[in-house]
């Protein structure tokens, strides 16, 4: 009934699947930290504005995240003239890079077997993530 | 004026918002509140200029929505699970009244006299919020329905004898709606034990000073 608490994965433990909010969330936040309505509109971005995080699933989700370790508060500001002082910008951590590269292999490993299956082409099928052994 | 009047319409959507975070729970809130007020407002703001007081409208919908889900599943995590200690316990505590509710049903199908199923009801519930105060709604459910589950498995015997063999009850019941009825000493043995348990917590720290 809990927010699975899932621990940091070793390079040897594939974690469970990711909730959708949590790995867009990672996901935007691999490039670089980001504030909450930064990574709201990376995650729209980035989904082609199929996702729309509201404010309560972002932050729930950024706590249990923050929980678990994945992502981390950062106090320093990329751009301390422009920014708003009492914007909180939020990081991936080491172990949250190895999450969401495990789970971005996931989908990639799906997405190889459903071209096999001949429901995608054989392009996106052969897209390997360098990063994620 | 049209600036005035679209200044007034964010910062009214902005007001609504920060009240219906007050379902969220308030550590959470402690945490977040402030942020989600930030990023409603930026959002609000680019609604409106987008697309107007429609577009305003429908992010607000949306919104509210995502507070509503939000609070409710944070509301139950909070309820049900604090920590593994806790979890723990939940566990120990759904068992035991698992049992407990197999003993009620089987009693009450098979004895004659009702107080002896009502004071096994409130007794067992009264000891299972004992033990766990916080979830006492849960015991006094899963002690209290055990009455109309058995109940039910005789009747569906009684239709498909080739299931469980034919079961009978001792004595007739008019209608299976009463069977129901067991939920209230549940409720109250329950009710009793989390008190119990809180009058123990309360003298504990009063000897604590």
């Amino acid at each position: 009934m809990t927010a699975k608490k899932r621990t940091a994965p070793t390079p040897d433990s594939a974690p469970a699947p990711l909730t959708p909010a949590a790995f867009h969330i990672l996901l935007a936040l691999a490039d670089r930290d980001r504030h909450g309505y930064d990574i709201m509109r990376e995650v729209q971005r980035q989904s082609g504005g199929r996702v729309k995080l509201g404010p309560a699933t972002l932050y729930r989700t950024v706590a249990e995240l923050l929980r678990s370790k994945w992502i981390e508060e950062n106090d320093e500001r990329p751009d301390p003239e422009l920014d708003d002082e009492r914007r909180r910008y939020y990081a991936l951590t080491a172990d949250g890079k190895r999450v969401a590269r495990a789970e971005t292999q996931r989908f990639a490993d799906l997405v190889r077997a459903a071209a096999d299956k001949r429901l995608v082409g054989p392009r996106s099928a052969g897209v390997r993530w360098s990063g994620a052994s | 004026m049209t600036a005035h009047v679209d200044a007034r319409c964010v910062r009214f959507a902005r007001a609504l918002y920060a009240r219906g975070l007050r379902a969220l729970p308030r550590e959470f809130r402690a945490s977040f509140e402030r942020e989600m007020n930030q990023v409603f407002a930026a959002s609000a703001r680019e609604s409106f200029e987008r697309g107007g007081a429609l577009a305003l409208t429908s992010l607000m919908l949306r919104d509210a929505w995502d507070v509503a889900r939000s609070a409710a599943v944070q509301h139950l995590q909070r309820r049900m699970i604090v920590d593994k200690k806790d979890s723990n316990r939940l566990v120990a505590c759904v068992l035991l009244a698992l049992a407990c509710a197999t003993l009620v049903g089987w009693v009450d199908t098979h004895t004659e006299m009702v107080q002896v199923s009502v004071v096994l009801i409130a007794g067992s519930a009264f000891a299972v919020s004992l033990i766990d105060p916080r979830r006492a709604w849960l015991w006094a459910a899963l002690i209290g329905l055990a009455v109309p589950a058995s109940h039910a498995l005789v009747r569906l015997s009684s239709a498909q004898p080739s299931l469980f063999g034919a079961l009978s009850l001792p004595y007739p019941v008019d209608s299976y709606a009463s069977t129901f009825l067991a939920l209230i000493p549940a409720a109250v043995g329950a009710g009793c034990g989390a008190l119990a348990r809180a009058l123990v917590r309360r003298d504990r720290a009063r000897a604590q000073g």
